[in-house]
């Protein structure tokens, strides 16, 4: 079921569904959705000494993070999106999803149009500020300010309740964006293991 | 090779110049976004150095040369500590903190800047300012003279380890160095120690270390409750530091303190400390009876108590075996759970205060 406002605020009153900061309630808060922050941290992907990121799990390579520069702004200020780059961020609001609610993210048509999407769900129960990969397609930079409305938040109950704990969790109650952790993938032993294994398939 | 002179030459001047412009060159586009006097220091700074570039340290006196050398190994200094200062290096979370206590006990706060240098040393926690006062007026004195320049800012230094700049349970041992300072400011220890008439004895060097780790002890307690004395049990066990009580005698007190029991020396050193200051060392923490972080999200700070109560409550969890949070999570992700929780709790506090202001400020104008 798709959370219209008056459902989203009693989940706010009722502090299932908590959004730390929620600076301004009124502007935020839509017929459908609620719009989120520009946080005010940045890992911006550059160009460094390996010849390309590997995300095989491979022990030996060196760790992914060493691909991004870390970066902080303060609310207010800007940051400059380059066109093709890839920018994690976060969210400003840390947010708390109830068992049985999931959220859909998206870029904010306003900014969509100057060349940034952005899909993505989150699951019912997650807990921290969402990190988001964010890339300007456009050809031009585009400065954004730090504490913007980018995103906007849809909000969906299901029939019955997750527990979002039950499993390992790689992204938990992060306040800044992570680089990816693909590489801790616990089936990519059993993945490189069917190399020698399995015959060729057509 | 002519044996080197004692006095300072305008060629190992020149030399020492020279590296400072090496650190300006890095120095020149940095942002300080938190803080608007560290700009202000900065660009104060920038300027004397252009104007110092100009001059033809040859032509100078020995008297001028060594003035020179005093402003240069000054700004040299306080370019180390700017260099750490920047937005993505301060963590200017635990930072706003400290001057949240720095307000409750200077009267002219605007004057001083809090600048902070990242430490490769695990242990390294320290607030350095000039011990003797006149230091400042003569490098205020001698810009003024020489350059036309006014510097009005005293500067701060405080030291922490780089991979521990945002670790919130340990940050709780910068609250005891700041009391340093404020006994310093006000000369607490010294009036301890005169009214136990103990200032002129031989022993007073001794007697002086003593009481003034108790009391920057008991000043923490104030704000971070039972919280580094959990650390600095950690810190000096099987290793006291020669100089300083005995541990379980400092634990004693600020345990005397926050209970309020009869102790000699904690009486003296509260009477000495209103004496001094005008102000009571009293308890300055609040906490919440449970604590948001036990489901996972961060704790809405209202009021200046509860920011440093922050510190109280993630120690309470890490220090509870039973919590569940202990039980639920491995101890490396607990770690960084609770220095999240903490970090975002004190960002969203002061954001929303500034946030409020604003808001308040443009409806009034509107």
């Amino acid at each position: 079921m798709y959370l219209t406002k008056s459902a989203i605020e009693k989940l706010l009153d009722n502090k299932q569904l908590i959004i730390r900061p929620l600076l301004d309630k009124q502007t935020q808060l839509g017929e459908v959705s609620l719009d989120l922050r520009l946080g005010q941290d940045f890992l911006v992907s550059y160009l460094g000494r390996d010849v390309s990121i590997d995300a095989t799990g491979e022990t030996r390579n060196r760790p992914l993070h060493i691909f991004f520069d870390e970066t902080r702004r303060i609310v207010g200020e800007a940051f400059v999106f380059h066109p093709n780059q890839v920018v994690l961020c976060s969210t400003l609001e840390y947010i708390r999803l109830p068992d049985n609610v999931f959220m859909s993210l998206t870029t904010r048509s306003s900014y969509s149009r100057l060349g940034f999407s952005l899909s993505t769900v989150v699951q019912p129960g997650y807990c921290g500020c969402i990190s988001i990969e964010l890339t300007n397609t456009g050809n031009v930079p585009v400065k954004v300010l730090v504490g913007a409305r980018l995103l906007q938040a849809r909000f969906f109950k299901m029939e019955s309740s997750t527990k979002y704990l039950n499993t390992d969790r790689k992204y938990l109650c992060q306040v800044r964006p992570q680089v990816s952790k693909a590489p801790e993938d616990t089936e990519f032993k059993i993945l490189k293991s069917l190399v020698n294994t399995t015959p060729n398939l057509p | 090779m002519k044996t080197p002179n004692l006095e300072i030459t305008p060629q190992n001047l020149e030399l020492r110049f020279s590296q400072l412009l090496r650190v300006t060159d890095k120095l020149k586009s940095s942002k300080y976004s938190d803080s608007k006097k560290k700009e202000k220091l900065h660009q104060t700074l920038m300027v004397a150095i252009t104007k110092i570039d100009d001059c033809n340290f040859c032509g100078l006196s020995k008297t001028e040369l060594w003035h020179h050398h005093v402003l240069i190994e000054r700004i040299f200094l306080w370019l180390e500590y700017l260099v750490d200062s920047t937005i993505n290096q301060t963590p200017y979370e635990i930072m706003n903190c400290l001057e949240l206590v720095l307000a409750d006990w200077i009267d002219d706060l605007d004057n001083y800047v809090l600048l902070t240098s990242l430490s490769n040393k695990r242990n390294d926690f320290a607030f350095h300012y000039d011990q003797d006062p006149s230091l400042l007026i003569e490098i205020r004195k001698l810009l003024k003279q020489y350059y036309d320049i006014d510097l009005e800012l005293d500067v701060i230094r405080i030291i922490l380890p780089k991979f521990l700049s945002h670790d919130y349970l340990t940050a709780v041992h910068l609250y005891h160095e700041l009391a340093h300072f404020i006994d310093w400011k006000y000369s607490v220890t010294d009036q301890v120690l005169f009214k136990r008439g103990l200032l002129f004895r031989k022993d007073a060097d001794e007697n002086k270390i003593k009481y003034q780790e108790h009391f920057a002890d008991i000043f923490a307690a104030q704000y971070v409750d039972r919280a580094s004395c959990v650390h600095l049990s950690y810190l000096t066990y099987r290793k006291p530091n020669g100089k300083h009580p005995p541990t379980r005698i400092r634990i004693e007190l600020v345990e005397n303190f926050l209970d309020e029991k009869e102790s000699m020396i904690v009486s003296d050193i509260k009477k000495a400390t209103l004496s001094c200051t005008r102000r009571p060392l009293k308890k300055r923490f609040k906490t919440a009876g449970i604590s948001d972080f036990n489901n996972l999200i961060p704790i809405e700070v209202r009021a200046p108590e509860e920011l440093h109560g922050l510190f109280i409550e993630a120690w309470d969890i890490w220090q509870n075996p039973k919590s569940a949070l202990r039980k639920n999570f491995k101890r490396s992700d607990l770690y960084r759970i609770l220095n999240n929780l903490v970090e975002k709790s004190i960002s969203n506090y002061f954001l929303t205060q500034a946030w409020e202001k604003k808001y308040v400020s443009d409806e009034i104008r509107n």
